[in-house]
């Protein structure tokens, strides 16, 4: 008999209880609530409605005393300012480098891409000296073709430089884990020759967004 | 024969704000209040709130005249958030603690009265009641993460421009910034419940 038992209880130890069906599991999961799907909705919500309260402005008479000091200096209108222009090549650095190397990380492997696109180009090398004593870009991938005949323009070199880089700050994912996002302006620079010696010189700039897992402590 | 060059190149597309300021009184009309707020967070009174912006605002213009500023408009607020928060300090360490301890229960209650005149944000008579709660809710949130909340929301800055101007990183602003918010949206729980809180 207890054998008989025994060989019983080890039957019923081997059976694997049924797993629940799916409308089952998402009336117990409504009922349960998923707490970080309900804490994220109540959060943005309450985000957005401290976004639409406006901050009180100053009073007239601290407004006054406020912009007494403030009215003997010139205002710098930017709209009137022209500013030193910046060169296009220039990467900028963040103020303080060794804080945020992954900015640094970020333009490198940026600018790896954009290597990469550019050797990747099917066109193939030209020989500078015919393009009528044109300089070619240092940077720049020659393209070999012979000028056209016809006067028409034909690309002679390419290049694409990281013009600047700024951090947009953090995003967080559906898995709530930081992610950094850099955005990279590149500027694409083309040169186009024809027979006669002519260039045309465009650059458009161009930006990609980078997204980079933050290291959380 | 000189090669000719023609050289096309589109400038490269930068948004510009619909609306430069360019008067003291229009720049101050727009980013007043926000500094106010702010200078109200880091302060226990709006007379302190005050003066500490007008001697934020000093200090600016005294630097822009030495010629001592770099940058330009766009730097003018995170140096402004940087000094508010510097001067609020200051002024926190230069109070007579013996004299605010003896004057704590008197003193408790002025400010309690000074707040309800001097609310810290605009409403009108059908939202005050929630007003009053968000604004209830953020004056009780430990004062780490109100400052990166109200920084965040109404001072328009990125999570790098917040760790500037209080001295973190940009990693612990944004994480400050998502526990406030569940902080005050548990504290604010009580009231949605109720139904006195819509949101």
């Amino acid at each position: 008999m207890d054998s008989e038992f025994q060989r019983l209880e080890d039957q019923l130890k081997a059976l694997v209880p049924a797993k629940l069906d799916s409308a089952l599991l998402d009336g117990l999961a409504a009922a349960l609530g998923d707490p970080s799907a309900l804490a994220g909705d109540e959060v943005a919500q309450l985000e957005a409605r401290l976004g639409r309260m406006n901050p009180r402005p100053p009073s007239a008479a601290l407004f006054e005393k406020l912009a007494a000091p403030l009215e003997r200096t010139p205002f710098l209108d930017e709209a009137k300012t022209v500013r030193f222009p910046v060169p296009a090549a220039e990467v900028v650095e963040p103020s303080r480098g060794s804080r945020f190397p992954w900015l640094a990380a970020a333009a490198a492997v940026a600018m790896a891409g954009a290597w990469t696109a550019v050797k990747m180009s099917p066109a193939a090398p030209i020989r500078p000296e015919s393009s009528a004593g044109v300089p070619v870009a240092q940077n720049a991938v020659p393209i070999e073709q012979a000028p056209a005949a016809d006067g028409h323009f034909q690309p002679a070199s390419i290049d694409s430089a990281v013009s600047q880089t700024e951090d947009l700050g953090l995003q967080w994912n559906r898995q709530a884990q930081p992610m950094r996002v850099v955005r990279v302006t590149y500027m694409d620079r083309m040169k186009l020759l024809n027979e006669k010696g002519e260039v045309i010189e465009t650059s458009v700039p161009r930006v990609e967004y980078v997204v980079i897992p933050e290291q959380v402590d | 024969m000189k090669p000719s060059e023609f050289q096309v190149t589109p400038q490269p597309t930068t948004l510009s704000p619909n609306a430069t300021p360019s008067s003291w009184r229009e720049w101050l009309s727009e980013h007043g209040p926000r500094l106010l707020l702010f200078a109200r967070q880091q302060t226990r009174s709006q007379e302190d709130a005050e003066d500490i912006l007008q001697d934020a605002l000093v200090k600016l213009v005294d630097k822009i005249e030495a010629g001592e500023f770099s940058g330009g408009q766009e730097a003018w607020m995170p140096y402004l958030y940087t000094a508010l928060r510097r001067l609020a300090i200051d002024l926190g360490r230069k109070d007579d603690r013996r004299k605010r301890r003896e004057d704590q229960v008197v003193g408790d209650s002025i400010v309690q009265s000074q707040d309800e005149f001097h609310p810290w944000f605009e409403s009108d008579t059908s939202d005050d009641e929630t007003r009053k709660l968000l604004e209830g809710g953020l004056k009780d949130l430990p004062k780490k993460f109100a400052e990166v909340i109200v920084l965040k929301i109404w001072g328009d800055r990125t999570f790098a421009q917040i760790g500037e101007a209080l001295d973190i990183s940009p990693n612990t602003a944004a994480s400050r910034y998502r526990y406030g918010l569940e902080a005050l949206s548990k504290k604010l729980s009580g009231a949605r419940r109720k139904g006195d809180l819509s949101i």
